[in-house]
């Protein structure tokens, strides 16, 4: 690999060992890679634990779009977002950890959204089945102790 | 006890109920009742109280109490239209558990409600307010 590639080229290994070579500046959208290299701790191989390679694709694929588009209308940006984040609850929460771990401020921001729109005006049961994976038996079993513990009087 | 498929970290969901709470104050009522997690979230994020809806005033304010119990981190109170019983007011939710409250806004009391009295107590346990907003008082 020439040095000037590497100057500005950066290699994200992912948790299963699969490795990503991104431009820099992609890159550094994920502050917490940025301080690595403004600290200059950071080889060019940087290791990022906790997060797989289908993620990982994922949220380089998000930063590639938001450098590549500065320039580009604000609209673009918020269709190709909303398209995004339209992903099955499991590849959210994963990208969300992600972008929490890895502090990518604008990914972080979409999903969040994303995931507050889904929950609004959702019943708690809904809420505690669908995104916290509570089992409905439990709910049922479980709904005198809630009711007693929350002392419910909205709903 | 529960089967958690992919689980978020609290101050993920922090994130999420932040935005929800943007919108709406009082979208996190429902939302504390999901669980403990959420309930520890919302009492975090929450610093205003809307007490708008009547079935905060219902049974003596059995509601308005329990929802001064369950966030502690209220910086903020507004009652809108209370209703008070005979023997209860709104001295009976305030004096337990609102000392932290800075500011706190009455509107559209009824005219029944004893004000001197209520007001009296207020200034005696609501000692760090700083703001008292008072609207369409009919009896000052």
């Amino acid at each position: 690999m020439s040095s000037s590639l590497e100057k500005n080229m950066l290699i994200l290994r992912s948790s299963d060992g699969e490795e990503f070579i991104v431009p820099e500046v992609v890159a550094v959208m994920s502050k917490a890679i940025k301080n690595m290299v403004e600290d200059e701790c950071a080889s060019n191989t940087i290791p990022v634990p906790n997060v797989d390679a289908n993620i990982l694709a994922m949220v380089i694929e998000f930063c590639k779009k938001h450098d590549e588009s500065e320039a580009e209308a604000a609209s673009d940006l918020k269709t190709f977002d909303s398209e995004f984040v339209n992903r099955g609850q499991e590849a959210l929460y994963d990208l969300i950890t992600a972008a929490n771990f890895r502090d990518v401020k604008e990914l972080l921001d979409a999903l969040c959204q994303n995931v507050a729109e889904m929950i609004k005006g959702k019943s708690v049961h809904h809420i505690r089945i669908q995104f916290l994976g509570y089992q409905l038996f439990e709910i049922l079993t479980s709904n005198f102790i809630w009711n007693i513990w929350c002392d419910r009087d909205f709903d | 006890m529960k089967h958690r498929r992919k689980e978020l970290s609290e101050d993920c969901w922090e994130l999420i109920l932040n935005r929800l709470a943007i919108d709406d104050f009082n979208s996190l009522q429902s939302l504390s009742l999901v669980c403990k997690q959420f309930l520890s979230i919302t009492d975090r994020i929450r610093l205003k109280l809307e007490a708008s809806d009547r079935l905060f005033y219902r049974n003596n304010c059995d509601a308005l109490f329990r929802s001064f119990q369950r966030f502690r981190n209220l910086k903020e109170i507004e009652l809108r239209d209370p209703i008070f019983g005979d023997k209860a007011d709104v001295n009976y939710p305030i004096q337990e558990s609102l000392l932290e409250v800075r500011s706190s806004i009455l509107s559209n009391f009824a005219l029944k409600t004893p004000f001197t009295k209520t007001f009296m107590k207020l200034g005696s346990t609501m000692k760090n307010l700083k703001i008292l907003r008072c609207c369409l008082l009919e009896c000052l």
